[in-house]
Parts: C-alpha cells; structure tokens; sequence
C-alpha cells in the first residue's frame, strides 16, 4: 500500500514538474520531469528532518551536477573526468547515507545527460533552473502534499501478514506464494522499524518477533506435511505447531488492536 | 581500503572504460553504455552479476513491450503521455522489491519519452539493447579489474557460524528437557537473531549462484546445502520450544545429545566420517512432539554433512 502511494506521489511530482516548465522550455520540462521522479526516490533517514535534509541535499547535488555537466559538455577531457568522478563519487557518498541507498546515483544519471545535451554551456542555466524546479515540486509533495503515514502502513502490512497467514492455513497448496508475502511484509516492516519505533518501541519489536516466530513455525508445518507418515510423535508435532500458530495468531491480533490504540 | 571505496573505485574504472570503448562500438547514443556500467555495479562480484543479468534479460522485455505498446498507441498523444506515466508509477513502485521489474519499466518509459518527444524507432530499441549488454560486459570487466569479494567465500564462513548458532538452540533444547526447571529467559531474543540471520543468508545465497552459474552441480549442491540449513534452524527452533512443553521424558537422553552435537561437530570437520549418515535411534516417548523434531534434525545434518 505504501509502495503503491509512493508510486503515485511520484507521478504527481513529475506531472506538476513537467506542467511548470511546459512553457518555458522543452528540454528544460524534460529536466525538471526527470529530477523531480528522482528526488522522490532520494531520502533517508529515520525521521521527517533527517529526510528532508536528504532530498534538499540531493537536490543541490543534482543542480551543481547539471551544471557542471553543461559548462563542460564542449571539452572532451574535462567532461570525461567530471564523469569517472560523478561515477566515483555516486557510489563512495553512500557510506554516509543510511542503509548505503543508492539514489546519489540519480545525480551522476543527471550530470552524464547533461554531458550530452545540446546546448553547452549556454543551457546550464534553465537545466539548472529546472532541476531545481523539480526538487521544490518533490519536496512540496513528498512532505506536505502527501506526507508519509509509517504507522497506518505498518498496521496495514502487519493486517496483510495475518490475513496470509490464516490463508496459508486454510489453503495448503500455495506454500511458495503465501510464504513470498509474508517474508515481503515482515522485510517492509523491518525497514519501517527504525522509524516506528521511535512511536511505540516496544510493540513493534513485539509485533516483529511474533511474525518472525509465526513464519519459522510456518514452515516447519509445512515441512511435517510433506514429510512421510512417522508415527505419532509426527502428529504431535503436527498438533502442537498448529496450536502454537494460533497462540500467535491471536497475539497478532492484540497486537494489532494495541496499535490501533 | 574500506569495501564503500573500493566499489566508488570500481565504479570509476567501470566509467572510464566505458568512456573509452563505448564511442568504438555504438556511435549514436554511448551515454547508454557509460550509464549501464556504471549502475550496475556492486559490493561484491554476485551481486554485480545478479543485476547485469536482470539488467540485460529485463531490458530485452521492455524493449520488446515499449515496441508493442508503440504499435498499440498508434501515435496517439494522449495514449503514450498515458504510458509514460504508468511506466513512471511502476517504475517508482518496484524500485524497492524488485530490480528486475523496475528496470522492465525503466526501459517501457524511456521508450515512452522518446516516443512523446518524437524520436521513437524501431531501431531506437535494439540500439538500447546493445548497450545495456555492452554495459553490463564493461560492468563485469572493472569486477575484475578492482576485484569485487565474492559472496560465496563469505558464505562459507557465515554457514559455519550460522550451523554454531543452531547447535547452541539444538543443545539449550537437551538443557530444557533434561532439567525442565531450567529458566531460559534470552531464548526469544536468540531466536528472533536466527530467524534475521538465516534471512540474510537466503539473500546472500541468490548472489552466490551467479558466482557459479557454470557450475551446475555445484549450484544445485549448494543451494540443497542452503535449504536444509535453513530448515535446520527452523527445526532447531521448534526442538528447543517443544523441549519447554515435554510432558514425559526421552529416555537415554545424554547419548542422543551426544550424538547429534557430533554431527555438528563434523559439519566442520573433513569428510571422512560416515557414521554421520547413520540413522540415529530416537527410542523414549514415542507421542513426545520433541521426539520428532529431534529426529528431523539429524536427518537434515546427515543431508548437510552428505552435501559437504
């Protein structure tokens, strides 16, 4: 649910970009387009400042970026060293970013196209204008249009882990299928984590460890499924994994409510 | 030299051949090239050959459905603005979950863009093809030449640790049921550091079968020894739970203890004992939950140990 809002805040950001500077310049709405679905992928951090830092960051890197590119499109030797530097640069600034993400990429994207613009120099200034055109457009939607709301999506994602865990149960079959979700959510929920916890501590940790214990007994059920017939110690294994996933079924759910709270 | 900078390094050499070669190969647009050699890359040589291959493979399907989707949107404006933005949404939406899919949609709209700008070809097409493999081929060219770590070494060492922390659940197991008394406080917390761990490992695991692609058998070996080191803990976990809730005692307890830490023991060890495959008798209370997991258990370290 996240990802899908995401996705569309990045459409809007690049349609308000583009419809700003349809007016002025083509190549230039092209810029402001690119830059503003870039910096909405440019953010990290734990907290809203720390986010905002990131993108307003970014943002200034990608308009030195451009510029640079655009000044020195014309000269071969100093374009081409800008370039091994951008690439050097994109990837040895992730150790300071959380998690070592990977959108100062998007700045070196940035700084090759405006290499090989036409224009040279002389179209430095609207790339630039544009980009940061695009950067205010993302930064207006991604924190006061439509901000994030972690919470409502960690309960969400934590509904969807329940809701495929009782299907796994009811429908044996899709084991692969049931099990690629709920490991999704819990990979989602773990990103979250940091940011979440900062709310309600103690219960997301909870909430986390009761998903991890629910998929570890998951599978061990399916596992007693496909193994041959072993007696009764296999049965009571059988019985006692299934009574013990929905001891944590029911945690969940409580869990769930304390959330809501 | 830290493993950030020599990936930036590997970045740069990536950029500079790129630089070098690209104008040699492809004359129309070579940006494509320095720009695929330079994303692709990674912290280790695996997980570089993971994204050139989704790269590469994902970029031929988009190509493939931006030309269709063309044909479809018969130059209508309002149709490929349409496209282009949905590829935009999908594009944003997988970028978290899946580089495979990002990429597809990647190319769907830079198909897209040039179509609304009026540059579209057919040939527009293959020209990106041929540069996301000549990419992907400079990519894998700077691994070597700043050599990228690779995954399966780290593997290696990681399985070890990993099969020492399932030992330690499978022996505070035959704590618990010897002495039922015994408080285990820190097992969640324990086992919660397991379950991350053999996530991690799963996800390294699909890096390493890059690294040995032309090794079929040794591939399918090693992804048997994953699964069932996977399973392992699993079964680990569930032994040391199950141990908390026996009602009546296994009988010869000490010598089925015993026995399983040796085939621990012996994971580390050469391959030149087979009582490993030996079935272990697990006699004692036949309706004991317990006596099943301990059972899967050697049964899953005798596949292991086979494997190894």
């Amino acid at each position: 649910m996240m990802q899908l809002k995401h996705a569309a805040k990045t459409v809007l950001a690049v349609v308000i970009a583009l419809e700003a500077f349809r007016f002025l310049h083509s190549q230039a709405a092209l810029y402001a387009g690119m830059s503003a679905g870039f910096l909405m992928q440019s953010t990290a951090g734990n907290d809203r400042r720390t986010r905002q830092i990131s993108m307003a960051l970014m943002g200034a890197a990608s308009t030195l970026a451009v510029r640079l590119g655009s000044e020195l499109s014309g000269q071969h030797l100093a374009k081409e060293l800008l370039l091994v530097a951008a690439a050097f640069g994109a990837y040895y600034v992730r150790r300071f970013i959380p998690g070592k993400a990977m959108f100062p990429m998007f700045a070196f994207v940035l700084t090759l196209l405006a290499t090989v613009q036409p224009g040279g120099a002389g179209a430095a200034l609207p790339m630039m204008t544009a980009v940061s055109g695009g950067f205010l457009a993302a930064f207006a939607v991604y924190f006061y249009l439509l901000p994030d709301e972690s919470l409502r999506a960690f309960r969400h994602s934590v509904d969807l882990f329940v809701f495929r865990l009782q299907h796994a149960r009811r429908n044996p079959g899709h084991e692969q299928g049931d099990l690629r979700v709920l490991h999704r959510a819990v990979a989602f929920e773990e990103e979250e984590r940091e940011t979440l916890g900062k709310v309600a501590p103690a219960l997301c940790s909870q909430v986390l460890a009761d998903q991890y214990e629910a998929l570890q007994i998951l599978i061990v059920v399916f596992d007693i499924e496909r193994q041959p017939e072993s007696g009764a110690a296999q049965q009571m294994a059988a019985q006692f994994t299934h009574d013990y996933l929905n001891e944590i079924i029911i945690r969940l759910e409580q869990d769930r409510v304390l959330l809501d709270a | 030299m830290s493993e950030t900078t020599r990936t930036a390094l590997r970045a740069a050499v990536a950029a500079a051949l790129a630089i070098v070669i690209s104008p040699l190969v492809t004359a129309q647009r070579p940006y494509w090239t320095i720009l695929i050699a330079v994303v692709v890359i990674n912290d280790t040589l695996g997980s570089s050959l993971r994204k050139t291959w989704h790269r590469v493979g994902m970029t031929a399907a988009g190509c493939v459905a931006g030309w269709a989707l063309h044909f479809i949107s018969n130059g209508r404006d309002a149709v490929e603005r349409s496209f282009l933005l949905i590829a935009i949404f999908w594009a944003a939406y997988f970028r978290k979950s899946s580089y495979p899919w990002m990429t597809f949609f990647v190319t769907l709209y830079v198909a897209f863009l040039f179509t609304v700008l009026g540059q579209w070809s057919a040939g527009l097409m293959l020209i990106r093809l041929e540069d996301t493999v000549l990419g992907g081929l400079i990519a894998i060219a700077a691994s070597l030449i700043v050599p990228a770590p690779r995954v399966a070494q780290r593997m290696e060492e990681e399985l070890t640790g990993f099969w020492q922390d399932c030992r330690e659940q499978v022996e505070q197991g035959f704590a618990v049921l010897a002495h039922p008394e015994l408080q285990d406080d820190d097992w969640r917390k324990s086992r919660g550091e397991l379950l991350r761990r053999a996530e991690k490992l799963q996800i390294s695991a699909r890096e390493t079968d890059y690294e040995t692609f032309y090794r079929i058998r040794s591939l399918q070996r090693n992804r048997r020894i994953l699964r069932n080191t996977v399973m392992l803990s699993h079964q680990a976990l569930g032994f040391h739970r199950v141990a908390r809730l026996a009602s009546a005692g296994i009988s010869n307890l000490p010598e089925l203890r015993a026995q399983t830490l040796r085939r621990f023991e012996l994971l580390e060890s050469p391959k030149t004992d087979t009582e490993l495959l030996a079935p272990v008798d697990w006699p004692g209370q036949e309706s004991e939950p317990a006596h099943y997991f301990g059972r899967r258990i050697d049964e899953l370290l005798a596949e292991i140990y086979r494997d190894l």
